[in-house]
């Protein structure tokens, strides 16, 4: 009963904290459009909530029409980058000359802008899906691998030692032990490499393309249609939350027994 | 002690020859090809053209550098100010961090550089935009770290510093600044990288000066030596800039960097 009773007045206190950030937001758009309304601010610096929304409502099948290539091209590099990575972090964790010979290039990696290599994709490939593609690939790749590697390698010993004093082959190991170990690390991996593979489908299009929510930025930009602008950005903001909802949605069923136990959801840092 | 450090650089030393021995082959390789599949220029020059491209225009590639390690650090350190700020208001009032914390994790999950072109509408083609947006996107994982620093301290020390009845004050002199420092430092490094990140995405949107303008310039020209030179550049400057955000770190909280086990990891785009 006690516990019952505990449970619901979390739920309450959860349900109230919630209400701090919703009231800030609610107050920050009131603020915008009250100062929009009272200064008289010009559509084309900074139009109202209330001219976006209809922006959006009125143009919502040209803004989805674009959305989805962009959804298509992180998708498709997204899923790229899964396929790369697994193979690759095996063969790091399996065979230590490759981790010595990879690994370094990996962190080096890490340290430069890669989204600057977009230019040279669009050369090479043209103003079609590909080059995106191969942008959002790169971008969420190093997350997706670099954290598979840690997972699988960076075992407990006492664990280990006890699957040796259970003779245990190192198959078995792999698969009952460093797999399982992985999959909190991939999944960490797989939110940032979301985001990321989104980010580099908007940098990719913003460089050379004819369609997708990133040429549409550029698109108004050009124009000074900033109402657009502003649909679109409100466009990538819940593409971005629906590619982070559905990683994070397939880790509390595929992983549910370390989502329970996790006292804190990391805190992803995208550009 | 001697022999044993004198061990431990020999390793260091065999360890790296595996990615260098690597890169030179993939150079010899890269340079190989090009002659040998005679594959033009404007696709992919070897290395060779590259090197001698660069050095042909490091007057241009210096002056347009200038300019992004400008905006970079301009933005870099206005965030540095602007989180200290914020994770202190944010850790003395709960008020505060229950209202604002939620709202940065939410934009943690969009992406955020593409309001870039939002700036360019409003602050024009000059350095401003670019500032704010490196700004932008160094600001966030350096105002978290900053808070989690600040706030998650081990309830040890809490208990001791109030067994030893100090102030608030005192707590948070002694206490919460040390503790956040190696919080600072890590989002720092992150933030010295995104923020150069954003300066150049900003001069891809609309510039007429540094680095990411230049590569755009490249890109329309269907220059890619030059484009190479610039990345090679900006390469350079990726490095450089960690390391002296690693190197600020080593001298400033070397109490802490001596002993940290953990392999620190980012993941910029």
């Amino acid at each position: 009963m006690k516990a019952i009773k505990k449970k619901i007045a979390d739920k309450i206190s959860k349900s109230k904290d919630a209400l701090y950030p919703l009231a800030a937001a609610l107050g920050l758009i009131l603020v915008w459009q009250g100062s929009v309304y009272v200064f008289s601010i010009p559509d084309y610096l900074l139009p109202g909530p209330d001219i976006v929304l209809r922006e959006i409502v009125l143009k919502w099948s040209f803004l989805v029409e674009h959305g989805l290539v962009t959804l298509y091209e992180t998708g498709v590099g997204f899923a790229l980058a899964i396929i790369f990575a697994i193979p690759i972090s095996v063969a790091v964790v399996w065979w230590k000359p490759v981790e010595k010979t990879l690994m370094p290039f990996m962190v080096f990696l890490q340290t430069i802008p890669k989204v600057a290599v977009a230019p040279l994709f669009i050369i090479w490939f043209g103003f079609g899906y590909f080059p995106k593609i191969l942008t959002s690939f790169l971008l969420a790749y190093f997350p997706i691998v670099i954290e598979l590697i840690t997972g699988l390698r960076d075992i407990e010993p006492e664990v280990l030692d006890l699957s040796k004093s259970m003779s245990a082959s190192e198959l078995q190991t792999f698969t009952k032990i460093r797999i399982p170990n992985s999959l909190p690390y991939m999944f960490n991996g797989l939110k940032l490499g979301a985001l990321l593979s989104l980010v580099g489908a908007v940098v990719g299009e913003f460089l050379g393309s004819l369609k997708g929510l990133g040429y549409l930025v550029i698109y108004a930009n050009d124009r000074l249609d900033t109402t657009l602008l502003f649909a679109d950005l409100v466009l990538l903001l819940l593409l971005g939350k629906l590619v982070f909802s559905i990683v994070e949605w397939v880790e509390r069923y595929a992983i549910s027994w370390h989502v329970v136990m996790r006292e804190k959801d990391k805190i992803m840092f995208t550009t | 002690m001697a022999g044993n450090r004198g061990t431990r650089w020999e390793a260091r030393i065999k360890d790296s020859l595996y990615p260098i021995a690597t890169t030179f082959a993939i150079l010899i390789l890269w340079q190989l090809s090009i002659v040998l599949f005679s594959v033009p220029d404007f696709i992919l020059p070897g290395p060779l053209v590259i090197i001698k491209a660069f050095f042909g225009h490091l007057r241009l590639l210096s002056g347009h550098t200038l300019v992004t390690v400008y905006e970079t650090i301009a933005g870099l350190l206005l965030a540095v100010v602007f989180s200290i700020f914020v994770s202190i208001i944010i850790v003395w009032s709960k008020g505060v961090e229950k209202t604002v914390v939620p709202l940065m994790v939410f934009f943690q999950t969009t992406p955020k550089i593409a309001i870039a072109p939002l700036f360019i509408v409003w602050f024009g083609f000059g350095y401003t935009p670019k500032v704010i947006i490196s700004f932008w996107l160094a600001y966030f994982p350096i105002v978290i770290a900053m808070i989690t620093g600040l706030r998650d301290i081990q309830p040890e020390m809490v208990d001791l510093t109030k067994s030893m009845s100090a102030t608030t004050w005192q707590t948070f002199v002694k206490v919460r600044i040390p503790n956040s420092l190696p919080h600072f430092f890590s989002g720092l490094k992150l933030g010295g990288l995104v923020a150069m990140l954003g300066s150049i995405t900003g001069e891809f949107v609309g510039s007429d000066a540094g680095l990411g303008y230049l590569i755009t310039m490249a890109n329309h020209n269907n220059d890619v030596k030059l484009l190479f030179s610039v990345l090679i550049v900006l390469v350079l400057l990726g490095r450089i800039i960690y390391a002296s955000t690693v190197l600020i770190e080593k001298h400033a909280i070397s109490w802490h960097v001596a002993l940290r086990t953990e392999e620190e990891k980012f993941f910029t785009a």
